[in-house]
């Protein structure tokens, strides 16, 4: 099952001489909710993914994942990064259990785990191969299975598929919200691709461009799966491309009408 | 019967183009090998030829490729040969374990370490750039005996490749695999042996490569010095006893072990290397 996240007056800045990339950030986010955080490139999303990962320590505040502070990163609350970052020297099958062999898991136990997960994602008859040998796509799918291997409560997503081609992306757009919602895993998304927000989220936060605080939010009304030439979907993406819209005017001082 | 025998017939026109292809390979492979040893033993020859032919040089006629090869041949069969070349090997391996057991981890945390890399990068270029055998009066000071003294300048030789092979392997590394390894759940040892060790195998071996040749060209002046075995000494005592011909011999074995260790080493960085081309 999914943990609730905390997020609890968190500012961050990365020396202290320069300004702060995140501020007063307080949010809180369901158990099993599934979350996308959308701002433009270099606004902070990233940083604040990375926080929730106990990846970076916040200058001040800090994040709560059901209710314990989180010090230090967990397979319970898993990272994936935009770059699938596998290992070059690991087969398919190695890299997904990585975190099950840091556990300490006997190899059975791996098998067990592993194999209907490959065979989920399409790359059962993959496993042995090389990852370098495998597309950009099916390197991203190593990438989410060694992620759902630890079986963890909460997914962090930082702009993962935004690599790949359009079939592709839009293949795992719909299938990670799929699989989050099937075994309830809390999902926080970082995107600046406003319909990967609508696609795969409950919930958006719009993070401004230059003060690091998320200025608004919106939930979506939209059936799951998200069909992405719905009117409805496309209603949704409007919405949320005006929303978007006006913060950033605000930002830049001009008030929107 | 008639029918066997065109079985046999079809069979045999469908390896021959096999067989041919095979061996075109090897032709391919082997044919400028071929020519580059067989250049070096003519110039080795003429150069025989030369110096018998000369009244002054005669003496070191035995240096000629007949003469060498039959030494060889007699060194084999007699055994005198084995006992100099385990000698050699022997100190080495030794050198090379300790210049890999403190040249990777110090590779590792220079590489890793910006401050330890700030702090040791002139010191170690200063200390890499003595000749190891400049270290020769100091290491018989310091060891007791002669063999550990020569340990100790292969130890110097194989040290600094080690180190800044490794140290540039660790600098190449993804920081994302650190962050994704962390973020599973990797302990420090595991982060080191399943994720910093494999990223820089094939780094490290390159480093062990270059060591390795640079041991074995130090190996044998060193050997001249007090100790009475080894291929270095070997030369040495053929050179007094003005046995040309098993002085000779032994350059041969030098240059065959030398090729045959960078060939090994070659092997296991092609095995590690993890690089798909």
């Amino acid at each position: 099952m999914g943990a609730s996240i905390s997020l609890d007056h968190i500012s961050h800045g990365f020396s202290k001489s320069s300004a702060l990339t995140l501020r007063h950030i307080d949010e809180f986010i369901e158990a099993g909710e599934l979350v996308a955080l959308i701002g433009r490139s270099g606004c902070g999303k990233s940083t604040l993914l990375q926080i929730i990962a106990g990846l970076i320590k916040p200058t001040q505040g800090c994040t709560r994942i059901d209710g314990k502070q989180v010090i230090k990163p967990s397979a319970k609350w898993n990272l994936m990064f935009q770059k699938a970052s596998l290992y070059p020297w690991m087969t398919v099958k190695e890299n997904a259990a990585l975190g099950l062999n840091f556990a300490g898991l006997d190899k059975k136990q791996i098998d067990d785990r592993i194999d209907p997960l490959l065979s989920m994602l399409g790359l059962q008859d993959k496993k042995q191969q090389n990852v370098q040998r495998l597309s950009g796509g099916q390197q991203q799918r190593v990438a989410l299975a060694r992620s759902l291997a630890t079986e963890p409560e909460v997914l962090l997503l930082d702009e993962p598929f935004s690599a790949l081609d359009t079939f592709t992306r839009s293949a795992l757009q719909a299938e990670v919200p799929a699989i989050c919602k099937q075994r309830g895993i809390t999902l926080v998304t970082v995107t600046h691709d406003i319909d990967e927000a609508v696609a795969m989220a409950d919930r958006v936060f719009i993070m401004s461009q230059n003060r690091g605080e998320i200025v608004a939010q919106i939930s979506l009304d939209l059936a799951w799966p998200r069909q992405q030439s719905a009117a409805s979907f496309l209603a949704q993406r409007a919405e949320l491309m005006q929303r978007f819209a006006d913060t950033e005017n605000q930002g830049c001082g001009q008030v929107s009408a | 019967m008639a029918d066997s025998v065109t079985q046999k017939s079809a069979s045999l026109k469908t390896q021959l183009p096999v067989n041919t292809g095979y061996a075109m390979s090897v032709v391919t492979h082997i044919k400028y090998p071929v020519i580059g040893i067989a250049l070096l033993l003519g110039f080795w020859w003429l150069g025989g030829y030369l110096i018998a032919q000369d009244p002054d040089l005669s003496a070191f006629s035995d240096f000629a490729p007949a003469a060498t090869f039959s030494a060889l041949l007699g060194m084999i069969a007699s055994g005198e040969l084995w006992p100099p070349i385990w000698a050699s090997l022997g100190r080495i391996i030794a050198g090379l374990f300790w210049g890999i057991v403190i040249g990777v981890p110090l590779g590792v945390l220079v590489g890793y370490v910006k401050i330890a890399l700030a702090v040791a990068n002139v010191p170690f270029q200063f200390l890499r750039m003595i000749s190891p055998l400049a270290w020769m009066p100091i290491a018989v000071l310091a060891f007791e005996t002669w063999n550990s003294a020569i340990v100790f300048l292969i130890f110097m030789a194989t040290v600094w490749p080690i180190i800044f092979s490794t140290a540039h392997g660790v600098r190449r590394i993804d920081p994302n695999w650190f962050k994704v390894a962390r973020n599973l759940g990797a302990s420090a040892w595991q982060m080191l042996q399943r994720i910093v060790m494999p990223a820089i195998m094939t780094d490290v071996l390159v480093g062990i490569r270059l060591a390795v040749g640079v041991a074995w060209v130090v190996l044998v002046p060193a050997e001249y010095l007090g100790v009475s075995s080894g291929l270095g000494y070997a030369i040495n005592d053929a050179r007094d006893t003005l046995s040309y011909d098993t002085l000779g011999a032994v350059v041969i074995v030098i240059g065959v072990i030398g090729y045959l260790l960078d060939l090994l080493c070659n092997e296991l960085v092609k095995r590690f290397n993890w690089h798909i081309e």
